[in-house]
Protein backbone atom coordinates (compact mmCIF):
# COMPACT_ATOMS: atom_id res chain seq x y z
CA UNK A 1 0.00 0.00 0.00
CA UNK A 2 1.55 3.26 -1.14
CA UNK A 3 0.07 7.01 -0.74
CA UNK A 4 1.11 10.12 -2.54
CA UNK A 5 1.22 13.62 -1.63
CA UNK A 6 0.04 13.11 2.27
CA UNK A 7 1.83 15.72 4.45
CA UNK A 8 2.39 13.77 8.14
CA UNK A 9 3.81 15.84 11.17
CA UNK A 10 6.89 15.39 12.02
CA UNK A 11 5.24 14.77 15.54
CA UNK A 12 3.89 11.68 14.16
CA UNK A 13 6.82 10.08 12.27
CA UNK A 14 8.11 6.01 13.55
CA UNK A 15 11.61 5.61 14.09
CA UNK A 16 14.05 7.62 11.56
CA UNK A 17 13.39 8.61 8.65
CA UNK A 18 13.39 6.17 5.81
CA UNK A 19 13.61 3.47 8.35
CA UNK A 20 9.58 2.10 7.53
CA UNK A 21 10.49 -1.26 6.58
CA UNK A 22 12.31 -1.83 9.44
CA UNK A 23 9.69 -0.20 11.53
CA UNK A 24 6.90 -2.19 9.77
CA UNK A 25 8.67 -5.43 10.28
CA UNK A 26 8.76 -4.90 13.89
CA UNK A 27 5.57 -4.25 14.21
CA UNK A 28 4.20 -7.15 11.79
CA UNK A 29 6.22 -9.86 14.17
CA UNK A 30 4.11 -10.49 16.66
CA UNK A 31 1.26 -9.50 14.25
CA UNK A 32 2.10 -13.33 13.36
CA UNK A 33 1.63 -15.07 16.33
CA UNK A 34 -1.07 -12.24 17.58
CA UNK A 35 -4.04 -14.58 17.60
CA UNK A 36 -4.10 -17.65 20.35
CA UNK A 37 -5.04 -19.84 17.68
CA UNK A 38 -3.19 -23.14 19.34
CA UNK A 39 -6.04 -22.15 22.18
CA UNK A 40 -8.46 -22.28 19.66
CA UNK A 41 -6.91 -25.54 18.20
CA UNK A 42 -6.97 -26.88 21.41
CA UNK A 43 -10.74 -26.24 22.49
CA UNK A 44 -11.07 -27.77 19.46
CA UNK A 45 -9.22 -30.80 20.21
CA UNK A 46 -10.90 -31.16 23.78
CA UNK A 47 -14.33 -30.96 22.10
CA UNK A 48 -13.19 -33.98 19.68
CA UNK A 49 -11.90 -35.55 22.74
CA UNK A 50 -15.35 -35.69 23.72
CA UNK A 51 -17.10 -37.02 20.82
CA UNK A 52 -14.63 -39.76 20.64
CA UNK A 53 -15.46 -40.48 24.41
CA UNK A 54 -19.51 -40.58 23.55
CA UNK A 55 -19.14 -42.39 21.02
CA UNK A 56 -17.08 -45.56 21.94
CA UNK A 57 -13.80 -44.03 19.49
CA UNK A 58 -11.35 -42.76 22.47
CA UNK A 59 -10.24 -46.74 23.61
CA UNK A 60 -9.60 -48.14 20.29
CA UNK A 61 -6.23 -48.11 18.72
CA UNK A 62 -4.32 -45.05 17.53
CA UNK A 63 -7.58 -42.00 18.92
CA UNK A 64 -5.42 -41.42 22.51
CA UNK A 65 -2.07 -41.13 20.35
CA UNK A 66 -3.54 -38.70 18.01
CA UNK A 67 -5.09 -36.89 20.82
CA UNK A 68 -2.57 -36.45 22.75
CA UNK A 69 0.40 -35.81 19.89
CA UNK A 70 -2.12 -32.87 19.07
CA UNK A 71 -2.76 -31.34 22.69
CA UNK A 72 1.45 -31.46 22.70
CA UNK A 73 1.21 -29.20 19.75
CA UNK A 74 -0.63 -26.77 21.32
CA UNK A 75 0.80 -27.00 24.60
CA UNK A 76 4.67 -26.62 22.51
CA UNK A 77 2.99 -23.77 20.48
CA UNK A 78 1.65 -21.88 23.49
CA UNK A 79 5.00 -22.27 25.10
CA UNK A 80 6.86 -21.04 22.37
CA UNK A 81 4.64 -17.90 21.71
CA UNK A 82 5.55 -16.93 25.46
CA UNK A 83 8.85 -17.37 24.53
CA UNK A 84 8.22 -14.76 21.80
CA UNK A 85 6.33 -12.57 24.08
CA UNK A 86 9.10 -12.82 26.92
CA UNK A 87 12.03 -12.20 24.42
CA UNK A 88 10.02 -8.41 23.54
CA UNK A 89 9.10 -7.52 26.67
CA UNK A 90 13.07 -7.94 27.90
CA UNK A 91 14.02 -6.69 24.08
CA UNK A 92 15.82 -9.28 23.15
CA UNK A 93 16.19 -10.43 19.91
CA UNK A 94 12.74 -12.00 18.73
CA UNK A 95 12.97 -12.71 15.08
CA UNK A 96 13.78 -16.59 15.68
CA UNK A 97 11.50 -17.34 18.62
CA UNK A 98 8.73 -15.66 16.65
CA UNK A 99 9.35 -17.88 13.82
CA UNK A 100 9.86 -21.03 15.75
CA UNK A 101 6.39 -20.30 17.60
CA UNK A 102 4.79 -19.16 14.14
CA UNK A 103 5.72 -22.84 13.05
CA UNK A 104 4.51 -24.63 16.16
CA UNK A 105 1.15 -22.80 15.59
CA UNK A 106 0.42 -24.17 12.06
CA UNK A 107 1.54 -27.59 13.17
CA UNK A 108 -0.72 -27.24 15.91
CA UNK A 109 -3.70 -26.60 14.22
CA UNK A 110 -2.64 -29.03 11.54
CA UNK A 111 -2.70 -31.74 13.78
CA UNK A 112 -5.92 -31.40 15.33
CA UNK A 113 -7.64 -30.73 11.93
CA UNK A 114 -6.09 -34.11 10.87
CA UNK A 115 -7.52 -35.24 14.20
CA UNK A 116 -10.82 -34.05 13.19
CA UNK A 117 -10.83 -35.19 9.74
CA UNK A 118 -9.67 -38.87 11.20
CA UNK A 119 -12.14 -38.92 13.52
CA UNK A 120 -15.15 -36.91 11.79
CA UNK A 121 -14.84 -37.55 8.23
CA UNK A 122 -17.73 -36.63 5.95
CA UNK A 123 -19.47 -35.23 9.08
CA UNK A 124 -16.56 -32.18 8.22
CA UNK A 125 -17.84 -31.81 5.00
CA UNK A 126 -19.57 -28.65 4.22
CA UNK A 127 -23.50 -28.52 2.65
CA UNK A 128 -22.92 -25.90 0.05
CA UNK A 129 -26.47 -27.00 -1.65
CA UNK A 130 -28.88 -23.95 -1.05
CA UNK A 131 -31.96 -24.33 0.51
CA UNK A 132 -35.40 -23.08 -1.42
CA UNK A 133 -35.23 -20.41 0.71
CA UNK A 134 -31.76 -19.28 0.02
CA UNK A 135 -32.22 -19.51 -3.49
CA UNK A 136 -34.82 -17.49 -3.36
CA UNK A 137 -33.18 -14.79 -1.39
CA UNK A 138 -30.40 -14.70 -3.89
CA UNK A 139 -32.60 -14.06 -6.77
CA UNK A 140 -34.28 -11.56 -5.01
CA UNK A 141 -30.92 -9.55 -4.59
CA UNK A 142 -30.02 -10.53 -8.03
CA UNK A 143 -33.51 -8.43 -9.36
CA UNK A 144 -32.76 -5.68 -7.06
CA UNK A 145 -28.98 -5.39 -8.02
CA UNK A 146 -30.92 -5.31 -12.09
CA UNK A 147 -33.09 -2.76 -11.50
CA UNK A 148 -30.96 -0.02 -9.62
CA UNK A 149 -27.60 -0.73 -11.64
CA UNK A 150 -24.25 0.33 -11.10
CA UNK A 151 -23.73 -1.58 -7.50
CA UNK A 152 -21.37 -4.43 -6.82
CA UNK A 153 -23.30 -7.38 -7.80
CA UNK A 154 -20.76 -9.57 -6.28
CA UNK A 155 -20.57 -7.80 -3.35
CA UNK A 156 -24.28 -7.79 -2.66
CA UNK A 157 -24.60 -11.25 -3.00
CA UNK A 158 -22.26 -11.66 -0.87
CA UNK A 159 -23.73 -10.20 2.10
CA UNK A 160 -27.10 -11.50 0.92
CA UNK A 161 -26.04 -15.09 0.79
CA UNK A 162 -27.30 -16.99 4.42
CA UNK A 163 -24.70 -18.68 6.23
CA UNK A 164 -23.86 -22.20 4.88
CA UNK A 165 -24.39 -24.80 7.61
CA UNK A 166 -22.94 -28.61 8.55
CA UNK A 167 -25.35 -30.85 7.86
CA UNK A 168 -25.81 -32.92 11.16
CA UNK A 169 -25.48 -36.35 9.76
CA UNK A 170 -26.63 -39.58 11.61
CA UNK A 171 -23.82 -41.19 13.75
CA UNK A 172 -22.49 -43.81 12.72
CA UNK A 173 -20.64 -46.14 15.34
CA UNK A 174 -17.52 -46.11 13.85
CA UNK A 175 -14.41 -43.86 13.00
CA UNK A 176 -13.59 -44.36 9.06
CA UNK A 177 -10.70 -45.85 9.90
CA UNK B 1 28.68 -30.89 44.86
CA UNK B 2 25.12 -30.60 44.26
CA UNK B 3 22.91 -32.33 46.31
CA UNK B 4 19.65 -32.94 43.93
CA UNK B 5 18.07 -33.54 47.36
CA UNK B 6 18.31 -29.47 47.49
CA UNK B 7 16.88 -28.59 44.57
CA UNK B 8 13.56 -28.22 42.92
CA UNK B 9 12.30 -30.65 40.30
CA UNK B 10 12.44 -27.83 37.78
CA UNK B 11 16.05 -27.53 38.54
CA UNK B 12 16.90 -31.28 38.51
CA UNK B 13 15.15 -30.86 34.87
CA UNK B 14 17.47 -28.54 33.56
CA UNK B 15 20.59 -30.52 34.75
CA UNK B 16 19.69 -33.52 32.79
CA UNK B 17 18.85 -31.35 29.86
CA UNK B 18 21.91 -29.56 30.43
CA UNK B 19 24.09 -32.86 30.63
CA UNK B 20 22.45 -34.23 27.20
CA UNK B 21 23.38 -31.26 25.16
CA UNK B 22 26.99 -31.12 26.49
CA UNK B 23 27.02 -34.97 25.72
CA UNK B 24 28.03 -36.04 28.99
CA UNK B 25 27.39 -39.98 28.79
CA UNK B 26 26.41 -40.03 32.65
CA UNK B 27 23.03 -41.02 34.38
CA UNK B 28 23.59 -38.22 37.12
CA UNK B 29 20.67 -36.15 35.53
CA UNK B 30 18.31 -39.24 35.01
CA UNK B 31 18.97 -40.22 38.89
CA UNK B 32 18.76 -36.24 39.70
CA UNK B 33 14.81 -36.44 38.40
CA UNK B 34 13.81 -39.81 39.20
CA UNK B 35 15.24 -40.38 42.47
CA UNK B 36 15.69 -37.03 43.27
CA UNK B 37 15.65 -36.28 47.53
CA UNK B 38 14.04 -40.08 47.88
CA UNK B 39 16.71 -42.44 47.77
CA UNK B 40 20.08 -40.27 46.40
CA UNK B 41 21.37 -39.80 50.08
CA UNK B 42 21.78 -43.56 50.28
CA UNK B 43 24.04 -43.52 47.41
CA UNK B 44 27.33 -43.26 49.64
CA UNK B 45 30.42 -41.36 49.29
CA UNK B 46 31.60 -38.88 46.96
CA UNK B 47 33.24 -41.19 44.00
CA UNK B 48 31.16 -44.24 44.37
CA UNK B 49 29.45 -45.43 41.78
CA UNK B 50 26.51 -43.37 41.73
CA UNK B 51 25.31 -44.64 37.72
CA UNK B 52 21.63 -45.61 37.83
CA UNK B 53 19.13 -47.57 35.36
CA UNK B 54 15.70 -47.72 35.23
CA UNK B 55 13.53 -50.95 33.44
CA UNK B 56 9.93 -51.92 33.34
CA UNK B 57 9.08 -55.20 35.31
CA UNK B 58 6.93 -56.23 32.43
CA UNK B 59 9.33 -55.11 30.10
CA UNK B 60 13.23 -56.06 31.20
CA UNK B 61 15.48 -56.72 28.82
CA UNK B 62 17.67 -54.24 27.84
CA UNK B 63 18.02 -50.65 29.55
CA UNK B 64 20.71 -47.60 29.35
CA UNK B 65 24.08 -47.91 31.00
CA UNK B 66 22.91 -50.93 33.27
CA UNK B 67 26.06 -52.69 32.63
CA UNK B 68 27.92 -49.75 34.44
CA UNK B 69 25.16 -48.83 36.81
CA UNK B 70 25.55 -49.00 40.83
CA UNK B 71 22.07 -49.40 41.00
CA UNK B 72 18.62 -50.18 39.24
CA UNK B 73 15.26 -49.37 39.59
CA UNK B 74 12.92 -51.55 38.55
CA UNK B 75 9.00 -50.09 37.81
CA UNK B 76 5.89 -52.47 38.20
CA UNK B 77 2.65 -50.92 37.88
CA UNK B 78 2.34 -48.82 41.47
CA UNK B 79 5.10 -50.58 42.90
CA UNK B 80 9.07 -50.33 42.53
CA UNK B 81 12.20 -51.40 43.61
CA UNK B 82 15.69 -50.73 43.88
CA UNK B 83 18.33 -53.25 42.78
CA UNK B 84 21.88 -53.09 43.84
CA UNK B 85 24.04 -54.09 41.17
CA UNK B 86 27.43 -55.80 41.39
CA UNK B 87 29.94 -55.05 39.13
CA UNK B 88 29.46 -57.63 35.79
CA UNK B 89 26.26 -58.50 37.41
CA UNK B 90 24.73 -57.42 33.89
CA UNK B 91 25.73 -58.10 30.27
CA UNK B 92 26.57 -55.44 28.14
CA UNK B 93 25.73 -55.22 24.47
CA UNK B 94 27.22 -53.85 21.75
CA UNK B 95 25.27 -50.22 21.31
CA UNK B 96 25.44 -48.14 18.64
CA UNK B 97 22.94 -45.53 20.40
CA UNK B 98 25.56 -43.34 21.68
CA UNK B 99 25.33 -44.53 25.20
CA UNK B 100 26.54 -48.12 26.89
CA UNK B 101 23.03 -50.58 27.13
CA UNK B 102 23.01 -53.56 29.32
CA UNK B 103 21.09 -56.53 29.04
CA UNK B 104 19.23 -57.33 32.26
CA UNK B 105 18.52 -60.35 33.92
CA UNK B 106 15.27 -61.74 34.80
CA UNK B 107 16.24 -62.89 37.97
CA UNK B 108 17.21 -59.30 39.07
CA UNK B 109 13.77 -57.98 38.13
CA UNK B 110 12.57 -59.98 40.98
CA UNK B 111 15.00 -59.10 43.58
CA UNK B 112 15.64 -55.09 45.47
CA UNK B 113 14.29 -53.30 48.09
CA UNK B 114 10.84 -51.60 47.64
CA UNK B 115 11.26 -47.87 47.48
CA UNK B 116 8.26 -45.79 47.39
CA UNK B 117 7.26 -45.86 43.77
CA UNK B 118 4.95 -42.56 43.70
CA UNK B 119 5.20 -40.58 40.86
CA UNK B 120 8.50 -42.73 39.71
CA UNK B 121 7.38 -43.33 36.52
CA UNK B 122 6.26 -40.24 35.41
CA UNK B 123 9.79 -38.69 36.36
CA UNK B 124 11.00 -41.49 34.72
CA UNK B 125 8.95 -40.24 31.62
CA UNK B 126 10.22 -36.85 32.11
CA UNK B 127 13.92 -37.13 32.95
CA UNK B 128 13.79 -38.74 29.03
CA UNK B 129 11.67 -35.92 27.88
CA UNK B 130 13.95 -33.77 29.14
CA UNK B 131 17.25 -35.61 28.02
CA UNK B 132 15.73 -35.71 24.73
CA UNK B 133 15.13 -31.70 24.81
CA UNK B 134 18.68 -31.02 25.62
CA UNK B 135 20.03 -33.84 22.64
CA UNK B 136 18.02 -32.23 20.11
CA UNK B 137 19.40 -28.91 21.10
CA UNK B 138 22.66 -29.96 20.84
CA UNK B 139 21.45 -31.73 17.52
CA UNK B 140 20.09 -28.36 16.04
CA UNK B 141 23.33 -26.60 17.07
CA UNK B 142 25.86 -28.49 15.33
CA UNK B 143 23.49 -29.40 12.15
CA UNK B 144 23.26 -25.34 11.97
CA UNK B 145 27.18 -24.60 12.04
CA UNK B 146 27.46 -27.87 9.53
CA UNK B 147 25.19 -26.09 6.98
CA UNK B 148 26.29 -22.61 7.60
CA UNK B 149 30.32 -23.86 6.56
CA UNK B 150 29.63 -26.43 4.25
CA UNK B 151 29.60 -25.29 0.83
CA UNK B 152 27.89 -27.25 -2.31
CA UNK B 153 27.30 -25.79 -5.97
CA UNK B 154 29.08 -22.64 -4.98
CA UNK B 155 27.21 -22.06 -1.68
CA UNK B 156 26.77 -22.98 1.49
CA UNK B 157 24.14 -25.28 2.10
CA UNK B 158 22.44 -23.12 4.37
CA UNK B 159 21.26 -21.05 1.56
CA UNK B 160 19.49 -23.87 0.11
CA UNK B 161 15.54 -23.57 1.32
CA UNK B 162 14.82 -27.01 1.29
CA UNK B 163 17.16 -27.45 4.00
CA UNK B 164 16.01 -24.49 5.94
CA UNK B 165 12.49 -25.45 6.23
CA UNK B 166 14.16 -29.11 7.34
CA UNK B 167 16.59 -27.15 10.14
CA UNK B 168 13.44 -24.73 11.08
CA UNK B 169 11.71 -27.85 11.89
CA UNK B 170 14.41 -28.87 13.82
CA UNK B 171 14.43 -26.18 15.52
CA UNK B 172 10.60 -25.94 16.64
CA UNK B 173 10.74 -29.57 18.13
CA UNK B 174 14.26 -28.93 19.83
CA UNK B 175 12.76 -25.64 21.47
CA UNK B 176 9.13 -26.93 22.20
CA UNK B 177 10.56 -29.92 23.80
CA UNK B 178 12.89 -28.09 26.42
CA UNK B 179 9.54 -25.78 27.15
CA UNK B 180 7.24 -28.29 27.81
CA UNK B 181 9.82 -30.69 29.90
CA UNK B 182 10.36 -27.44 32.21
CA UNK B 183 6.82 -26.57 32.20
CA UNK B 184 6.19 -30.17 33.19
CA UNK B 185 8.62 -29.80 35.77
CA UNK B 186 8.07 -26.83 37.03
CA UNK B 187 4.06 -27.76 37.83
CA UNK B 188 5.17 -31.39 39.34
CA UNK B 189 1.77 -32.65 38.14
CA UNK B 190 2.18 -36.49 36.36
CA UNK B 191 -0.34 -35.15 33.19
CA UNK B 192 2.13 -32.65 31.43
CA UNK B 193 4.88 -35.04 32.64
CA UNK B 194 3.64 -37.65 30.58
CA UNK B 195 2.50 -34.89 27.59
CA UNK B 196 5.88 -34.20 27.68
CA UNK B 197 6.63 -37.42 27.30
CA UNK B 198 5.03 -37.98 24.43
CA UNK B 199 5.82 -34.84 22.79
CA UNK B 200 9.61 -35.62 23.21
CA UNK B 201 9.74 -39.31 21.79
CA UNK B 202 7.71 -38.17 18.66
CA UNK B 203 10.49 -35.53 18.08
CA UNK B 204 13.43 -38.06 19.08
CA UNK B 205 11.63 -40.45 16.22
CA UNK B 206 11.48 -37.54 13.74
CA UNK B 207 15.00 -35.56 14.36
CA UNK B 208 17.62 -38.62 14.36
CA UNK B 209 16.63 -39.16 10.34
CA UNK B 210 16.27 -35.89 9.50
CA UNK B 211 19.10 -34.84 11.01
CA UNK B 212 21.25 -37.91 9.10
CA UNK B 213 20.03 -36.39 6.01
CA UNK B 214 20.92 -32.79 6.56
CA UNK B 215 24.44 -33.88 7.78
CA UNK B 216 24.96 -36.39 4.75
CA UNK B 217 21.91 -36.89 2.37
CA UNK B 218 25.11 -38.65 -0.44
CA UNK B 219 26.26 -41.25 2.36
CA UNK B 220 23.35 -41.88 3.42
CA UNK B 221 21.41 -42.31 -0.29
CA UNK B 222 24.68 -44.70 -1.27
CA UNK B 223 24.57 -46.77 1.86
CA UNK B 224 20.90 -47.53 1.36
CA UNK B 225 21.40 -48.38 -2.14
CA UNK B 226 24.44 -50.99 -1.32
CA UNK B 227 22.24 -52.07 1.58
CA UNK B 228 19.21 -53.07 -0.69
Amino acid sequence: MTFDNVRVPASALLGEENQGWQVIKRALAHERIGGPRYQRALVVARRLERIARERGWWERDGVRTRYVAAEAACQAARLLVYQAIDARKKDLPDDLVVSLARVAIVRSERLVADLAMELLGEEMTMDFTPTPRQTELVAQVDHAVDETGGLDRARLRLQARPRHRTRARACRGDPPW
Amino acid sequence: MIHPGELTLLERVLIAERLAWVGAATTFGLRAVVLGDTVLADTGPAGARQGLAVVNRYRGGLARYAAEAAQLLVLNEDQASLVELAPGQVEAVPSGAGFPVGRVPAELLESGRPVEALGLRARWALAMAAELGGAAHAVVELTSTHLRERVQFGRPLAHFQALRHRIANLAVDAEATRWIAREAAYSGQERPMWLAASYAAAVGAALSPDAVQLWAPAASCTSSASAT
